[in-house]
């Protein structure tokens, strides 16, 4: 019957128009991976073998570091459908079949999160994780629960970190020089130190210019926010990712870092712009927290769960003993992904109604508590002045 | 094979990559780890170097005047020298310094001096010393410690002051003998200065265009002085041949082989010809232990010394001769040797001149000498220089006849 | 902006193509086919083959709740009747009348003496007896919405054409002013009102050149210039935009009442000429047609006639693979031959080459769909809701407000019928309801 209307209205389709449709946003995301991809290349490759510190064999590495996760990636997912479905076993099927499954992209993204000297098994091994328990055995594409890199990353991360720290870590050739690094990344100093400090936590580093630029040590894509503010403004243009989403968790994270940061007595500005740009915010933002499956779909949806992420973030990051908070924080918002769909979906489309406002209300009293919470404890940590840590029991 | 590949193509095209991206990429990432270590290392080796050239460039200020500094190789002048303290009986009494490294200064034109890093020995080993040492004058400008182990202590190594260092400041090398005087209580030490310092300049003459000046002493023969007639004033005679012209002399020389009196010829010798004659002497291998004090040819008696281990009296002994001149006929030990303390009283036989008479009797019996037990530190080698210096006596008044 | 209603996304009309070329008349079709069907109501024909009809005379009644006749369009001769394809897009009984290229008028069709001296009451009988439909698309009769018991006080002429390719409302308001105030001052009069707004879109330049002089002497009319965004042209969006209140089911709730420019134009007609609906505007345009243009025709005309007359099919184009997409692309249909006849449904036939198959990959979860509908839906909840069969689900998520503007699926960059899923959800709470 179908094929005898021919299709179904409306028979206009962005996706048919040239420069439009599923294969186009994959190849707007593949370029949006660019600037992250060179800039990782540039400041651990070519940087270094600038510096003379490196052989160019070894110039060339993280370029096909990163380049390998996409293609392990692929290649997995390729095998996975290959035994899954028996009928499409000829190169031909599981080529289509591929090619509406945005193989490369959870491989792509989780060796940007890894450090550079990280071993291509522990690379192999993440890919799996992410591309076969992640992401094929929920079903393939659409249907995983967890973002698939991000799910490989915390596998790498809990059980392999060990074997990344002694096959040499995260710091490049020229970063090991410098002997203010003393081998730690910027949150690895505030987890191990508890202390928020100016000349503890960005002096060894230099400025925050170079947390911009992203000349500190860090897993190789996740250092250079320029490079992802750069993407996050293609992806924007392009309409690849909601421009909101990033703006509110980072605006989150910043404004309850400030907060932290006063309770501690430092309100200086910098304290929340180091919170941001350090660590995996910037590209947990922008590549992860926009992750279209396994962040909600409707817009009020994408925006509770940017609050809610910025409140799980900083609370994992400034009360765990765990120097990073975002990948955590992303995992456990990608498993209430449905439900705030559902919720805002309701929300949404009911308007301003009495059931609206019960269910809004809910959520804000969640999110206070969380915030609330996040706050209480970090100022319990963070040597507050006596005055407000009353004012808080008090609150609290 | 063709079927395989038919129906296994794709699957081989999966796998194979994988494969592919497992061994390359391994072996890839194993390169990466294994340069980490190397890099490790050349930065090592980079710091060093930076530390080298800071040294150097340190080391330049030596010279006022200087621009630039350069490493050069250098090939260590091999030459022994006692270790201060010890007698030099044994080979392990010496010691080699070394050239640890040397630089070339020059200022703006030319090269001006030379650096030199010696490794020396003081009251201990790695007594290492800069010295810089000036083309135009063949002297040393300046000497530094670089480091040491001496009982660095007010009462030792520190005791080397501002007077002992100022020796060095354009100390010569272009005389015959180079002395450094040493400070009392760093003697150990100030000879250590001294040893360095003449292998410096020993070092110097190699590398560079410089000839040490030297005293022409050619010992012919250096020996006991057996003559009664003089051997109570001078223990030792030196049969010599010195200066540019060859000249001849028997000279006489005291206990301590300092120079004591022409046997023949003139007396032009210089100071430094005597110096050597002693410096000579004293490697001679003769013994200090024991001297000559009398001979009466009637009675033939004979009355010797000899430095036992009480230093304020020797032990005198006195032999009379048969009337062949071949053999003692009698002796008397005097002594005052105190065999309980040199013992660390662990002698227990009977008491003085036991010892003494014990091995002149073995002697004039023709027995072999014992060594009393426990007691060989002082006493003994004093009377076996004694006897053998004796014996000596004896066969030239048997020789005479 | 995130929390701000959405407002629907500017589509590319592709409006130009037809636009250029003037509203040519062809009002002498060899053959017209007046269709047995109205909307999905079957039609009691009150002729047989063989009769002779004038234009205007009733070959047709409409029954029961919404009773209304159905005219000749042409003079002749019923010559039989066939199955013809409808823009419903089904092959319904048509009366064919075979031209006799006379023009004779039923004797009903003469001009009024005195139009101004009609009652409302006499307003809405002529609406009924004229067959006016809504020539929007929709052919819901419009007499009906004005025998309402709400008090009526504004009318809206709904010129705003949002969906795309379609220029025929366009056109015909441009050519005919007057005659649309005129229509709109009738409806005001018919259903009482006090004001008349006429909603277009503010790049169409042209209408608001040929209205805004005449308006003085319409007293209570005035225009009011909607953004070219789709779907502008939906009822509520404009009652929204124009009275800025909001209504449950029918805008009469509140007062106002909705009607196409092409029915306010037609039923000018009928007023002082008597001149039941027997003609429309269609446009003729799409990727396929060689001079895509409209046409002032009789209804029943053969599509096929008026594609010959625009030029034929572009090269390269096989009408055996190609879209007819009836009424437009957003909201039309899709028939897969090109035997169409016009009908009072039938504003615009589209042809387009039939798109090569697609790729149909997994939702993305882009949000997209949410993003744009104009009723703050979520489809991918709902369709999620629908795969699990849970009514209750649906019901909360509003499925039924869905007003099936297509714009989930046309925004999709999967390719899914979206669109589709939220109608069977919609469809699923009727029946469970």
């Amino acid at each position: 019957m179908a094929r005898f209307a021919g299709g179904k209205a409306p028979y206009l389709r962005i996706a048919d128009q040239p420069g439009q449709g599923t294969n186009v946003v994959m190849r707007d995301f593949l370029i949006g991976l660019l600037p992250v991809v060179l800039f990782a290349w540039y400041k651990n490759g070519i940087q270094v073998y600038l510096d003379g510190n490196i052989a160019i064999m070894e110039m060339f590495y993280p370029f096909v570091f990163i380049l390998l996760g996409g293609l392990s990636s692929l290649l997995m997912e390729g095998l996975s459908f290959y035994i899954t479905d028996k009928e499409n076993r000829s190169l031909k099927g599981l080529m289509k079949r591929l090619h509406t499954s945005f193989s490369l992209i959870p491989g792509l993204i989780l060796a940007l999160l890894l450090p550079l000297y990280t071993p291509v098994w522990v690379l192999l091994f993440g890919a799996f994780m992410a591309s076969i328990v992640a992401k094929m055995l929920f079903g393939g594409f659409g249907h995983n629960i967890f973002n698939p890199a991000l799910l490989g990353y915390l596998a790498v991360g809990f059980t392999l970190s060990g074997v990344i720290a002694a096959a040499g870590g995260a710091l490049n050739a020229s970063e090991v020089l410098v002997d203010t690094y003393a081998g730690a990344t910027p949150l690895g100093i505030l987890a191990a130190t508890k202390q928020i400090d100016y000349q503890t936590l960005v002096a060894p580093y230099g400025n925050l210019w170079n947390f911009l630029l992203g000349t500190i040590p860090g897993a190789l894509g996740e250092t250079g926010a320029l490079a992802i503010i750069i993407a996050y403004i293609w992806f924007s243009v392009r309409k690849v990712i909601k421009w909101s989403t990033p703006l509110i968790y980072i605006g989150t994270v910043f404004a309850l870092s400030w907060l932290i940061g006063i309770f501690a007595g430092d309100a200086g500005i910098w304290f929340p712009t180091y919170s941001i740009l350090s660590g995996g915010v910037m590209f947990g933002a922008v590549y992860m927290a926009t992750e279209p499956v396994t962040t909600p779909k409707n817009p009020w949806g994408k925006v509770v769960f940017a609050l809610f992420l910025g409140a799980l973030t900083v609370l994992f990051r400034f009360i765990g003993n765990f120097p990073e908070g975002v990948g955590t924080s992303l995992i456990v918002m990608n498993m209430f992904t449905m439900p705030i769909d559902n919720l805002t979906a309701q929300m949404r489309s009911a308007g301003l109604r009495k059931a609206t406002f019960v269910k809004g209300g809910l959520l804000v009293v969640l999110l206070g508590a969380l915030i609330a919470y996040a706050l209480f404890k970090a100022s319990t940590i963070y040597s507050l002045s006596i005055i407000t840590r009353i004012f808080l029991q008090g609150v609290m | 094979m063709k079927a395989f590949f038919a129906n296994k193509g794709s699957l081989a095209l999966l796998i194979v990559p994988l494969l592919v991206i497992f061994i390359f990429g391994g072996v890839y990432s194993r390169y990466m780890t294994a340069q980490v270590e190397v890099h490790a290392e050349e930065e090592r080796i980079r710091q060093e170097e930076e530390a080298e050239r800071q040294f150097a460039l340190e080391l330049m200020t030596m010279f006022p005047e200087a621009t630039e500094i350069e490493k050069r190789t250098v090939a260590s002048v091999e030459k022994s020298y006692i270790i201060p303290g010890k007698a030099g009986a044994n080979p392990e009494d010496f010691f080699s310094p070394i050239v640890k490294k040397s630089y070339l200064v020059s200022d703006a034109s030319t090269d001006i001096g030379v650096i030199y890093v010696i490794e020396s020995h003081g009251n201990k080993s790695g007594l290492v010393l800069v010295f810089a040492i000036e083309f135009a004058t063949n002297s040393i400008t300046g000497i530094q410690v670089l480091e040491h182990n001496e009982t660095d202590t007010a009462a030792y190594f520190r005791k080397l002051g501002t007077e002992f260092y100022a020796q060095f400041d354009d100390l010569a090398f272009d005389v015959p003998v180079l002395v450094v005087d040493a400070v009392a209580g760093a003697t150990y030490s100030s000879r250590g200065f001294e040893i360095a310092t003449l292998y410096a300049r020993e070092q110097y003459a190699a590398d560079f265009d410089f000839v040490i000046p030297v005293v022409l002493v050619e010992a012919n023969d250096i020996d006991y002085n057996l003559d009664p007639d003089t051997f109570a004033d001078y223990p030792f005679v030196a049969d010599i041949t010195y200066g540019t012209e060859a000249k001849n002399a028997v000279v006489y020389l005291a206990l301590d082989f300092s120079f004591a009196a022409m046997a023949s010829g003139t007396d032009d010798l210089s100071d430094f010809e005597k110096l050597e004659i002693k410096n000579l002497a004293s490697q001679a291998g003769l013994s200090t232990l024991s001297y000559f004090s009398s001979y009466d040819a009637e009675t033939r008696t004979v009355v010797m010394q000899a430095k036992g281990y009480v230093t304020r009296y020797t032990i005198q002994v006195t032999f009379v001769i048969n009337e062949d001149l071949t053999a003692i006929e009698s002796y008397s030990v005097l002594s005052r040797e105190t065999y309980d303390s040199e013992y660390n009283e662990l002698y227990t036989g009977p008491g003085v001149p036991y010892v003494e008479s014990k091995m002149i009797t073995q002697y004039r019996n023709g027995e072999s000498i014992d060594t009393i037990a426990g007691a060989s530190a002082k006493t003994e080698p004093a009377i076996l220089s004694l006897i053998d210096l004796f014996d000596r006596f004896l066969g030239s008044l048997g020789g005479g006849e | 902006m995130i929390l701000q209603k959405a407002r629907g996304i500017r589509i590319d009309g592709a409006k130009s193509m037809s636009k250029t070329s003037p509203l040519r008349e062809y009002l002498d079709p060899k053959v017209v086919y007046i269709p047995l069907v109205q909307q999905t109501f079957p039609l009691k024909r009150l002729v047989e083959p063989g009769e002779s009809v004038a234009i205007g005379q009733i070959v047709a009644m409409r029954e029961g709740f919404t009773e209304m006749p159905v005219h000749a369009s042409v003079s002749g001769k019923i010559a039989a009747i066939k199955k013809v394809w409808h823009a419903s897009g089904r092959m319904v009984e048509a009366i064919e009348i075979e031209n006799d290229f006379l023009n004779r008028y039923d004797p009903a069709v003469k001009p009024e003496k005195d139009p101004e001296a009609l009652t409302p009451e006499q307003l809405i009988e002529k609406m009924k007896q004229a067959g006016l439909v809504g020539l929007g698309g929709a052919g819901f009769p419009t007499y009906r919405k004005y025998c309402t018991k709400c008090a009526i006080d504004t009318i809206i002429i709904n010129a705003v054409e949002c969906e795309p390719y379609m220029t025929c409302d366009c056109l015909q308001v441009e050519k005919t002013p007057e005659k649309l105030l005129k229509g709109l001052r009738y409806f005001m009069k018919a259903a009482g009102a006090t004001r008349g707004f006429i909603a277009y879109k503010d790049y169409n330049a042209g209408i608001r050149e040929a209205l805004e002089p005449l308006l003085p002497h319409y007293p209570g009319t005035s225009l009011f210039a909607l953004n070219d965004r789709y779907p502008a042209g939906w009822e509520k969006y404009i009652v929204e935009s124009v009275v800025g209140k909001t209504y449950q089911k029918l805008p009469s709730e509140i007062g106002v009442i909705v009607n196409n420019s092409a029915t306010a134009i037609a039923f000018a007609d009928m007023v002082e000429d008597n001149l039941p609906l027997v003609r429309r505007v269609i446009t003729i345009t799409g990727e396929g047609i060689t001079s895509p243009q409209n046409f002032h025709v009789p209804l029943g005309t053969k599509v096929q006639d008026l594609v010959a007359m625009s030029g034929g099919y572009k090269e390269g184009l096989d009408p055996k693979n190609a879209w007819y997409l009836a009424g437009g692309p957003m909201t039309g249909r899709a028939i897969l031959v090109d035997e169409l006849v016009v009908s009072d449904t039938l504003g615009a036939v589209v042809v387009l080459p039939m798109p090569a198959e697609k790729l149909h990959p997994e939702c993305l979860g882009c949000g997209q769909c949410a993003d744009v509908c104009p009723v703050h839906l979520t489809p991918t909840e709902i369709k999620r809701a629908l795969d699990r069969k849970d009514l209750k689900a649906i019901g909360s998520l509003n499925a039924d407000k869905c007003m099936a503007c297509g714009l989930c699926s046309y925004v999709c960059p999967s390719h899914i019928e979206i669109a589709d899923y939220v109608a069977k959800a919609k469809e699923s709470l009727k029946k469970g309801a």
